[in-house]
């Protein structure tokens, strides 16, 4: 997954997916400090891949690069990234669903599960059989 | 594959289902100058007639042979030539929809022969068509009696002309139950987009859809499929078919004409209304116009916008087995769980769903399955807001009747458009219905002691 955060959510985030199971492929740094940086070194190694700058085309380029089945972000990153045919998860810090906590873990999980196994990405994705141009940019 | 569960209880509780003697009336209804009557006790048309009355806001042409405990021991016969004498030098009406019930079927009528008797003792009304329909309440559902008119019908009304001279542009739609009145002005202007002029059989969508005529009331239909338009039928080029349940009139049509037909078991989704695009394109040689290609993308748009909606959520699906059909495959394709389904009548149509199991029974098996699996939103009928307010299930209207809300006809979920206009309103239902997450109150904390 692809992680584009700031602050103490650039490694919270990656902590929380990586006890879930998950690869993070890379993960954002606006806003992050030099400590948070570190933290996220320590979580993801010493290469790890971070983002600091915060262009939308960019990101998505970085999505598809890295081959991430889901791009987790702040809602400021929603449309793009469902224009883009891209599954999304919205980790702002005023979502309306609690992921903090055992409990709230869970919760992220589902979403995610939910999130990325969506049967609309396949159904958006799809061109109409009439239609002979070039199919639509798909990521799986 | 789904599993089919037949419960084994002995009477309906919460019952679900329409009757057929509605469904086949409601069939004659979408026809242009039609009075259905049905064959049996007063009651029963009277009690069809008012559903029709709260469910469409309309005035409903409907007449009843008026079975009392005399002409059912003693034969009714001689009250179905009555009345199809007295409706005829009445209202003068091109077609009759003669329709029994269960009553009439238990009694046994004979209605071929009844309509035969009729014909010798009135050959004044010779021009007068009349559709009989078997439609034995304790059997099927609304769909089932809706589909046998729609046979009889194509029957009675399509002449055997399988070389007839075909029209490159004319279109046969048969348009199964499943379809409300808005729908079928979806499919309309669907089909007209590619040049193509549609024969709608029937067409609630010409005769429920709502309007004000100049003439003010009428006794008969207030407009729908012409006895013209149905005769011609034979000179179209092509059949579609809409609703699993129109399989044995779709084949009697073929047969009687030879058109080819292409069959869709609904009209909601994306990659449904990629297929029904595609044979509008292959029937007219058009491709599809801007208004359409531009249609599809805001429904795809709609999708990514509200998938998170659907996502995880848990529905419960109740009605007759092509709208139970229709609706399960819209929610399973949105990444919803259909986690409670209900059927008024068994069908093959139900088979094929992609859910684990539907259950043919009542709305008591459906609040029943909406407890055990907590299920977020109901699809069913105004009966099902009951269901609804005991279970804190959020509950989307659909299906007959819908008698607490106004606009039911209005409503169309087909196409393109439509399919949008659901997802709009299921995602908002479902977005109001969410339930958050508790907060976690340590044991600790004093309050908590309390």
């Amino acid at each position: 997954m692809l992680i584009f955060t700031g602050g103490y959510k650039s490694w919270s985030v990656v902590s929380a997916m990586q006890d879930l199971g998950m690869i993070v492929v890379a993960t954002g740094t606006e806003k992050s400090t030099e400590e948070d940086k570190a933290r996220i070194r320590e979580l993801m190694g010493p290469d790890a891949r971070m983002i600091s700058d915060n262009d939308q085309t960019g990101l998505i380029n970085v999505y598809h690069e890295t081959m991430a089945d889901i791009l987790i972000a702040g809602d400021r990153y929603i449309y793009p990234t469902l224009k883009s045919r891209i599954p999304f998860l919205d980790i702002d810090h005023v979502r309306r669903i609690g992921y903090a906590g055992y409990d709230g873990l869970i919760e992220l999980a589902r979403n995610i599960d939910f999130a990325v196994h969506s049967p609309v990405w396949g159904l958006v994705r799809s061109l109409p059989s009439w239609a002979e141009t070039k199919p639509a940019r798909a990521v799986a | 594959m789904a599993q089919i569960l037949i419960p084994t209880k002995a009477l309906a509780v919460n019952p679900l289902k329409a009757s057929q003697p509605i469904g086949a009336s409601l069939a004659f209804l979408g026809l242009a100058e039609c009075m259905p009557l049905e064959h049996g006790a007063r009651g029963c048309a009277s009690f069809n007639k008012l559903f029709f009355m709260r469910h469409f806001n309309e005035p409903i042409a409907l007449q009843t042979t008026a079975m009392d405990q005399t002409t059912t021991v003693l034969g009714a016969d001689d009250s179905v030539v009555e009345a199809l004498a007295m409706i005829c030098g009445k209202n003068q009406p091109k077609i009759i929809g003669l329709v029994t019930t269960g009553l009439s079927e238990m009694q046994g009528a004979d209605v071929p022969r009844t309509i035969q008797q009729f014909r010798r003792k009135h050959p004044e009304f010779a021009s007068v068509a009349v559709a009989p329909v078997n439609a034995s309440d304790a059997l099927g559902c609304l769909e089932t009696g809706f589909a046998a008119a729609v046979e009889s019908i194509v029957r009675t009304l399509v002449p055997r002309r399988p070389n007839a001279r075909k029209k490159s542009r004319q279109v046969n739609v048969l348009a199964g139950a499943l379809l409300t009145p808005g729908d079928l002005e979806e499919l309309r202007d669907w089909i007209e987009a590619f040049g193509l002029m549609p024969i709608v059989v029937p067409d609630i969508g010409a005769s429920l859809d709502g309007h004000l005529i100049d003439e003010g009331y009428s006794t008969l239909t207030y407009g729908g499929a012409t006895r013209a338009e149905i005769e011609a039928m034979g000179e179209s080029v092509a059949t579609i078919v809409v609703g699993r349940s129109l399989a044995r009139a779709a084949d009697a049509l073929k047969e009687l004409t030879g058109v080819p037909d292409k069959r869709f078991d609904q009209l909601i989704g994306l990659a449904e209304c990629d297929a029904f695009t595609q044979a509008l394109v292959d029937i007219s040689g058009s491709a599809p116009p801007f208004r359409l290609t531009r249609k599809r993308e805001q429904l795809t748009d709609a999708m990514v916008d509200c998938q998170f909606q659907f996502g995880g959520a848990r529905i419960g699906v109740a009605g007759d087995a092509d709208i139970v059909g229709a609706l399960a495959d819209f929610f399973v394709n949105m990444g919803s769980h259909v986690v409670a389904a209900v059927a008024s009548a068994n069908s093959a149509r139900l088979d094929d769903l992609a859910i684990d199991s539907v259950v043919i029974g009542d709305l008591e098996d459906l609040e029943t399955l909406v407890v055990e699996n907590a299920v977020d939103l109901i699809v069913a009928n105004s009966h099902g807001a009951e269901i609804s307010r005991r279970t804190g299930a959020a509950l989307l209207r659909a299906g007959f009747p819908i008698y607490d809300a106004y606009g039911a006809q209005a409503d169309a979920w087909i196409g393109y458009g439509g399919t949008r206009r659901l997802i709009f309103t299921a995602a908002n239902l479902l977005a109001n219905h969410f339930q958050e997450l508790r907060p976690y109150v340590s044991r600790y904390r004093r309050e908590a002691a309390e």
